[in-house]
């Protein structure tokens, strides 16, 4: 039995900024990788644009990636790969963590553990499409671990559904590969992805974008051999009359990502309905004292440097193991998708609170607005906002005279 | 001409006129790229070359500068002929001097 303060659970990009920090903080840290290697989703995401914010470079996945992997074996954290959390129980004074790994169970406690654990792809049963179950489905991130980790190209011909920013990578990955993709179908009147993918990865390649469009049956015995595409309403029905069949051998997904909290809840965290990752405050602590949350697994995130961002602040949280006081919740208003945190815990520190959030739809120009007791208490204009992008704001919290009986609430306001 | 800034993800939406004046843009870099789409547009390419390690199959790869748009597809060709043998290290050179440009092809990550 091995005893840490810190136990950081997924050695993906979150985990290894959150241990970084945690150890830093003069945590004790550990690390559970359940894959053979650290660096989590970045080692299959070879395009580059990772790093800008963190690192002032356009760097490629790995190299984002192998950058943490090195700050982290630079300090004595200890990291566990091809070893996978089966437990997670809450103990008197803290945690106790069971694993599987290749020596067999192991047992470990922490005093705080962050949960790094990222978010997974929704799959066809989830946006249920019709017909056989052929060989050819593939999730954008399956796809993409073909190709850029096993050197193998899983279409000659393909189309892609859902505009999501792994989709179109993909496509252009795909394309730059030698396999032709037909198009991508978007069930949404707007692309999902950012838009400098819909640019670079569709535009430059001449590759058709079919908004209000969507899959609705596959065809094939052992492999696909053909998919239906149908244009929909506004109420994402499939119109009568506009099915096309397109011949093709992969029809891939990038229709949404979710959190990964199954740990999360097997320790009673609560889940917010809006990012569906843990409930949490400005510390990224969830609903359960010392369960903290990070990265994809908290909200899922388009820019790998935020999750550093967010994960750092995890762990250096962790570590410190701040007393927690009574809460005000930031009550959600018009205008907004989804913010993070979601509440603010009136004995933390609250001056330099980073809120992350995205817009409901596509705004030229809006105002974010906090309100305490129905009274402006902050105010700032943005530019451009897409619920696709995901926008940083620092905002100081401890201002705004909060007290436990306070009434937060946020709203963006489009003008 | 109308487009859209790939340079950061902010995506900003610009405009450049006949003379070359840039409309739109909040930096820069953003500027510098809307005269360069408008005349021979760059692009940095990311891929993989194939290794002669097991554990590893492939190594990613990208240019460590941009290349002409239009010599995408010559760099693909020699991208698809290389088999790595030895142990490279990220960052390390894979091709110089790529498709009659300056710009090396390195390797984005490490074999292990």
């Amino acid at each position: 039995m091995k005893n840490y303060d810190v136990i950081v659970i997924g050695g993906g990009p979150a985990g290894l900024a959150a241990a970084e920090s945690a150890c830093k903080a003069g945590a004790k840290t550990a690390v559970i990788e359940r894959e053979a290697r650290l660096g989590g989703i970045l080692k299959q995401c070879v395009h580059d644009g990772f790093g800008l914010i963190r690192f002032g470079e356009k760097l490629a996945g790995p190299e984002y990636a192998e950058r943490y992997i090195d700050l982290v074996r630079a300090l004595p954290v200890d990291t566990y790969t091809l070893t996978f959390v089966t437990k997670l129980v809450k103990s008197a004074d803290g945690f106790s963590v069971t694993c599987v790994s290749r020596e067999g169970m192991l047992d470990f406690t922490a005093k705080s553990v962050v949960l790094a654990t990222g978010c997974r792809e929704r799959t066809a049963k989830q946006v249920l499409i019709q017909g056989t179950r052929p060989a050819g489905v593939f999730t954008a991130g399956t796809a993409q671990h073909f190709v850029n980790l096993m050197g193998k190209l899983p279409a000659k011909k393909c189309v892609i559904l859902g505009s999501g920013d792994i989709g179109l990578i993909m496509a252009r990955r795909l394309t730059l590969e030698g396999a032709e993709v037909e198009g991508v179908y978007e069930v949404k009147p707007e692309p999902s992805g950012l838009t400098r993918n819909i640019h670079q990865c569709l535009h430059d390649f001449n590759i058709p974008l079919h908004l209000s469009h969507t899959v609705t049956r596959v065809f094939g015995v052992d492999r696909l051999t053909a998919v239906e595409v149908a244009r929909v309403d506004d109420k994402m029905k499939p119109v009568k009359g506009t099915e096309r069949i397109v011949e093709c051998d992969a029809l891939i997904l990038s229709v949404g990502l979710i959190p990964e909290n199954e740990l999360a809840e097997t320790l009673g965290v609560a889940i917010n309905p809006f990012t569906k990752g843990p409930d949490c405050d400005q510390t990224y602590m969830s609903s359960v004292e010392g369960v903290f949350s990070a990265g994809n697994a908290l909200n899922v995130f388009d820019l790998v440097d935020y999750v550093s961002e967010c994960a750092a602040a995890a762990g250096a949280n962790a570590a410190a193991r701040v007393p927690c006081g009574e809460c005000v919740r930031i009550e959600k208003g018009k205008g907004l998708l989804s913010y993070v945190p979601h509440r603010i815990d009136l004995k933390k520190p609250a001056d330099k609170v980073v809120f992350f959030f995205r817009s409901a739809k596509d705004m030229d120009r809006g105002t974010l607005r906090m309100t305490v007791d129905g009274k402006e208490v902050y105010k700032k204009k943005f530019a451009f906002l897409r619920p696709p992008e995901m926008q940083r704001v620092e905002i100081d919290f401890s201002a705004f005279g909060l007290n436990a009986k306070s009434k937060l609430a946020v709203e963006l306001e489009e003008n | 001409m109308e487009l859209v800034c790939i340079v950061c993800p902010k995506g900003c939406h610009m405009t450049v006129d006949e003379n070359g004046a840039v409309t739109g843009n909040t930096c820069k870099k953003g500027e510098a790229f809307a005269r360069s789409e408008a005349t021979c547009p760059m692009r940095t390419v990311c891929s993989t070359v194939a290794t002669a390690f097991e554990s590893m199959p492939v190594l990613p790869v990208r240019t460590d500068g941009e290349i002409p748009k239009s010599k995408i597809g010559e760099l693909m060709q020699l991208i698809n002929g290389i088999r790595v043998t030895e142990k490279l290290h990220r960052g390390d050179v894979v091709a110089a001097s790529v498709v009659g440009t300056d710009v090396d092809l390195i390797a984005t990550a490490t074999i292990y």
